[in-house]
């Protein structure tokens, strides 16, 4: 009996790899760029990336000044998820107030536009999808949140496929809910929200 | 009869939209005046109505998500649902 139970206590645990790191995008990130499957619209961000198209190279700046500054006013513009394979995943947010100026989605009303964050985009890269990579990023995101003090955190989510925008079922599943369908013109999407630990 | 007026109000994080945009006004020689949605005051008497009204009800939270908002003569094209035929039957009505 003794054998076994020394058997057990010399059996290391086995040593599961997290299924990838996530950390806040920062200013070299955006200035730089970021390597990955995963990257995404990211990808465009830094200068050197930019499209030739002259249609396309005015508005790829103001998008870079536009994230640059969410970074200095709030410390990150999001989170990304690597693994061995670079950038696997990321998501971008901002706090409702910025949101607002934007037009982004947000709920009405205009109580906590200081303490809500707005989750702007999530993606995972379809390779590594079903591995729990956007429920990580998405339970970051709410971590963030709190330890920054918000206490509240919006996104939006298609309850159906339809457009090929994030789905809301994972944010469902950390823990949001369903506040309201919002119509745009043909598209509806969820809007959801949920509160931090704060 | 004139040239229809293309108004384009962009979110500049949602940029995808706007050079197909930019494009079709060049290819139909519509005349195209683009806001830029984080510049903009909706008290703004210098803008038009309706890009003032648009600006409010997106900030308000009342109509979402806003990607983007093109309007053609004052009116609002759907932003979902392409922007080829609108531009085109908006050519056939400018040329009767």
């Amino acid at each position: 009996m003794t054998g076994g139970r020394a058997s057990r206590s010399l059996s290391p645990p086995p040593v599961r790899k997290p299924m990838a790191e996530i950390r806040p995008i920062s200013r070299a990130d955006l200035e730089q760029g970021m390597k990955g499957p995963g990257v995404l619209c990211l990808g465009s961000l830094p200068r050197s990336k930019w499209s030739d198209d002259p249609d396309l190279r005015d508005l790829q700046e103001l998008r870079q000044r536009l994230y640059l500054g969410l970074v200095d006013k709030v410390g990150t513009c999001g989170l990304v998820a690597f693994d061995d394979d670079g950038v696997v995943g990321f998501v971008t947010f901002m706090p409702k107030a910025t949101a607002r100026r934007l037009g982004f989605y947000s709920l009405p009303g205009d109580d906590k536009l200081e303490s809500t964050l707005v989750v702007a985009c999530i993606h995972v890269t379809p390779t590594k999808r079903g591995a729990g990579i956007g429920s990580t990023l998405i339970q970051s995101v709410k971590d963030w949140a709190a330890d920054h003090g918000y206490s509240v955190v919006e996104a939006i989510g298609e309850g159906q496929p339809q457009y090929g925008w994030h789905a809301s079922a994972p944010f469902l599943a950390c823990g949001f809910e369903v506040v309201r369908d919002q119509w745009h013109g043909s598209w509806c999407g969820q809007v959801m929200k949920c509160t931090t630990r704060t | 009869m004139a040239k229809p007026l293309v108004e384009l109000l962009y979110n500049a994080f949602c940029i995808e939209e706007v050079p197909p945009i930019r494009r079709l006004a060049r290819q139909y020689g519509f005349p195209l005046r683009e806001y830029n949605i984080w510049d903009l005051d909706p008290d703004d008497q210098v803008l038009p109505h309706h890009i003032r009204g648009k600006i409010r009800r997106v900030r308000s939270g009342e109509e979402g998500f806003f990607a983007g908002a093109c309007f053609i003569d004052g009116e609002e094209v759907d932003w979902w649902q392409g922007f080829e035929k609108p531009f085109a039957a908006a050519s056939e009505k400018a040329d009767g």
